[in-house]
C-alpha cells in the first residue's frame, strides 16, 4: 500500500484516478489547488506525488521547485496536458521524477507510480537478476536461462533488463520506449510489440514456462516468485 | 551594385564633359583657321600689295573685322605682335590688337616673292562665348560630382536603413520571436514612417500570433481534459466486462486522441520555432537507433535494409530528428511489399551530411508527391494500413524548424526521401 497525494483541480479526472487506485489497494489524499496541496505534501508524508501541471494559485512545477528546495523530496508524476518534448524537458528538470500526459490510460498511470514509489527503496540492483531459471548477468551483459547462454542484441538486451528489474510490476511500452531507446518519441506502428514477441521468441522458445507476460491494454510483466 | 552603378554614371558624365569641352575648342579653332585660309584663297600676291601700301602703321588695315599686316621688306615682324602672341595650333596664332584691345587669331601667309603677309580675324566674340562655354562645362561637371557623391549618400542611408530592416525580419523570421521590433532611428523622413507602420503591423501579428498560440494552448487543456474523461469512462465501463466492443472502444478513442496529439504537435513545432534543445549530435548514432528500432519490424515482412552508414555530425534536436527519421523509415517500410528493400545510406556534401532513403514500395504517382506533406494526406493504396496521414507532415515542419532540405524523388522501384542536415552550427 503506498500513500499518495494527488493535486489536481479537474475533479473528475481526479475522481477517476483516486476511483482506480483505491482499488489497486492505495490510499490517496487530493487536494484541488496548488496552495493546498503544496501544504498537504510539506506537512504530511507520502510516498508519491501527483501534480497537474496547471493549477489555480501556484502552478505544479513552482511546487515540485519547492518542495526541492525544503529537501523535502518525495518521487513526483507530472500530469500534463501539455505534451511538447520541451515542456517534458521543463518538467523534469525542475525535479519532477516522470511526466505523464493527458490524456492518459489508467494503467500507464498506475505502472508508473508503482515504478516510481519502488524505485526509492531500490536504488541499487544485485549484479545478478534472477527470475525463475532465467539469470540476467548485468556486469557482463549476458543472459542464461536454464545455464544455457542465450545471445541477445543491445537493444534485447536493454529490454529484458529493464523489463527484470522492474518485474512484479506492469511495465507499460511508453515507459520501454523512453527507457531503453533514451528518446521521446511518438512512435507510429507498435514496434515494442514486435520486439517483445522476438525477445521472447530467444528467450522462450523450448521453455515451458514463459518469462515475459502480456497485460491486456496495459503493457507486460516479468513475474516471479522470490 | 548600386555603388558600381553611381560610379560607371559619375565615370561616363566626366567624359562627356570632358569630350564637350575639348570639341567646343577644337571647332572654334577649325573654324577660325577656315576663315582666315578663305581670305588667303582670295589674295593674289598683286592684290594685296597694291591694296595695302607697306607701311606699318597700325590700326589702318582692318576691313570688316578683317585684318591684314604685311611683314616688311627684309621679313621684319610687324609691331603689333609686339604683345603677347599665344599659339593656337600649328600655323594659327593667337594676340590682342595693342590699340582696339581686340582678340585676333591670324596666319603668316609668304608669297610666291618671299613676302610676307599677316592674316587675321576678330575672334573677340568668339573667343568670348567660348570662355562662357568653358565655364557652362566646369560648373555642370561639378554639379554632376555633387549629384553622383549626393545620390551615393542617399544610397548608403537607403542601404543601410532597409538592410536594418531586412535583419531584424530576417530574425524574426529565424527565431519566429515576434516580441522584437525594428529601431527607428529618425522621426522625420519616410523611413521613420516606414519602420513604424512595421512595427504596428509587428504588434499586430504579435497579437494575432499570441492569440492563435492561446487558443492552441487552450484547446490542449480544455479538450483534452474532457477527453480524458471519455476515455477514463470507457476504461471503467470496460473493467468489469473487458468485452471485445469495449476495446474496440477504447481504440477508437485512442486513435482519436493520437491524431488529435500529432496535428498539436505539429502546429506547436510550427509556430513557436523552439531551437534551445539543439546540439550537436552523432549522427550515425542516431540512424543507427532509428533503424534498430524498426529493423524487426522489417524482418516479419521479410524486408531487407541495405545500410551504408558514415561517422557523421550533425546539428539539431536530438528527439525531433529521431521522430523524423522514425517516420521516413516506418513510412519506407509500411509501403514496401514483403521481400522488399529498405536502403539507407549516408554522405557528406560540404557543411551537410546527407541521408538518402530509398524503399522499393512503388511509389506515389508524380503529381502526388507535393502533396505526401500534407496533412492528412495518403495515397490511395494505403487506406487500408494504419496510422494518421499525419507522419510525413511533422517530419516536414521538422525540417523546416532545422532549415534542412527535405526532396522526394520517384525511384525506379519508389520513394526516395534525400535529406540534408547541416552538420554543424
Amino acid at each position: 500500500m503506498m500513500r499518495i497525494l494527488m493535486i489536481e483541480d479537474d475533479q473528475e479526472v481526479s475522481g477517476f484516478i483516486a476511483k482506480g487506485l483505491k482499488e489497486a489497494r492505495h490510499q490517496v489524499d487530493i487536494a484541488e489547488n496548488g496552495k493546498d496541496g503544496l501544504l498537504l505534501a510539506t506537512t504530511e508524508s507520502y510516498d508519491v506525488l501527483i501534480v497537474d501541471r496547471m493549477l489555480p494559485q501556484l502552478d505544479g512545477l513552482a511546487i515540485i521547485k519547492t518542495l526541492h528546495a525544503l529537501e523535502k523530496v518525495v518521487p513526483t508524476l507530472i500530469l500534463s496536458a501539455l505534451g511538447d518534448v520541451n515542456d517534458r524537458v521543463d518538467g523534469l528538470r525542475a525535479g519532477g521524477d516522470d511526466y505523464l500526459v493527458k490524456p492518459f490510460a489508467f494503467s500507464e498511470l498506475l505502472a508508473r507510480i508503482e515504478v516510481l514509489a519502488r524505485r526509492q527503496y531500490q536504488q541499487k540492483f544485485p549484479e545478478k537478476l534472477l527470475v525463475g531459471d532465467l539469470e540476467v548477468d548485468l556486469l557482463a551483459r549476458k543472459v542464461r536461462r536454464g545455464g544455457q547462454l542465450i545471445a541477445l542484441q543491445t537493444r534485447e538486451f536493454s529490454l529484458l533488463e529493464y523489463l527484470v528489474k522492474h518485474k512484479n510490476q506492469v511495465v507499460t511500452r511508453t515507459m520501454l520506449l523512453e527507457n531503453v531507446w533514451d528518446y521521446h518519441f511518438d512512435p507510429q506502428t507498435n514496434v515494442i510489440d514486435v520486439h517483445i514477441s522476438r525477445l521472447r521468441g530467444k528467450i522462450d522458445k523450448g521453455f515451458d514456462v514463459p518469462i515475459i507476460q502480456t497485460v491486456r491494454g496495459a503493457g507486460y510483466i516479468v513475474e516471479a516468485n522470490d | 551594385m548600386a555603388l558600381l552603378f553611381t560610379l560607371l554614371c559619375g565615370l561616363s558624365l566626366s567624359i562627356l564633359g570632358y569630350f564637350g569641352y575639348f570639341f567646343e575648342r577644337g571647332h572654334f579653332i577649325h573654324g577660325a583657321e577656315e576663315v582666315i585660309d578663305t581670305e588667303i584663297r582670295h589674295l593674289t600676291p598683286s592684290s594685296a600689295l597694291n591694296k595695302l601700301p607697306l607701311v606699318d602703321t597700325i590700326a589702318q588695315h582692318q576691313v570688316m573685322g578683317r585684318l591684314f599686316v604685311p611683314f616688311g621688306p627684309n621679313g621684319e615682324i610687324p609691331a603689333l605682335l609686339s604683345g603677347k602672341v599665344e599659339r593656337l595650333k600649328e600655323g594659327v596664332i593667337l594676340f590682342e590688337h595693342p590699340i582696339s584691345r581686340r582678340t585676333y587669331a591670324a596666319k603668316i601667309h609668304t608669297f610666291e616673292d618671299q613676302h610676307k603677309l599677316l592674316v587675321g580675324i576678330d575672334i573677340t566674340e568668339t573667343r568670348r562665348e567660348f570662355r562662357w562655354m568653358q565655364w557652362l562645362t566646369i560648373i555642370s561637371i561639378t554639379l554632376i560630382i555633387i549629384v553622383v557623391l549626393v545620390s551615393y549618400m542617399i544610397r548608403v542611408f537607403v542601404a543601410s536603413g532597409t538592410n536594418k530592416i531586412a535583419t531584424t525580419a530576417q530574425k524574426i523570421m529565424d527565431t519566429g520571436d515576434l516580441s522584437k521590433r525594428l529601431a527607428i532611428s529618425s522621426h522625420w523622413d519616410d523611413f521613420g514612417k516606414m519602420t513604424n507602420t512595421l512595427n504596428l503591423m509587428l504588434d499586430r501579428i504579435e497579437v494575432l500570433m499570441g492569440g492563435l498560440h492561446q487558443m492552441a494552448d487552450n484547446i490542449a487543456h480544455d479538450l483534452r481534459t474532457p477527453l480524458t474523461r471519455l476515455r477514463n469512462h470507457i476504461e471503467a465501463a470496460n473493467k468489469g466486462a473487458d468485452t471485445v466492443e469495449g476495446q474496440a472502444l477504447l481504440d477508437e478513442a485512442d486513435r482519436l486522441l493520437n491524431t488529435f496529439n500529432a496535428l498539436l504537435r505539429i502546429s506547436r513545432i510550427e509556430t513557436e520555432k523552439k531551437r534551445e534543445h539543439f546540439q550537436a549530435l552523432d549522427f550515425r548514432t542516431l540512424i543507427e537507433d532509428v533503424i534498430a528500432l524498426y529493423e524487426p519490424l522489417a524482418e516479419i515482412k521479410h524486408i531487407s535494409i541495405q545500410q551504408r552508414l558514415l561517422n557523421l555530425t550533425c546539428f539539431g534536436d536530438k528527439d525531433l530528428l529521431f521522430q523524423a527519421y522514425a517516420n521516413i523509415i516506418d513510412n519506407a517500410i509500411k509501403y514496401t511489399p514483403e521481400h522488399g528493400r529498405v536502403s539507407i545510406r549516408m554522405h557528406s556534401e560540404d557543411e551537410w551530411s546527407v541521408v538518402v532513403i530509398d524503399d522499393t514500395g512503388g511509389g506515389v504517382p508524380t503529381p502526388d508527391l507535393d502533396k505526401i506533406f500534407q496533412r492528412f494526406y495518403r495515397a490511395d493504396i494505403s487506406r487500408s494500413t494504419s496510422g494518421t496521414g499525419l507522419g510525413l507532415s511533422l517530419v516536414k515542419v521538422v525540417f523546416d524548424l532545422h532549415n534542412a532540405s527535405l526532396v522526394l524523388e520517384r525511384s525506379s522501384k519508389g520513394l526516395r526521401f534525400i535529406t540534408r542536415i547541416i552538420t554543424k552550427i
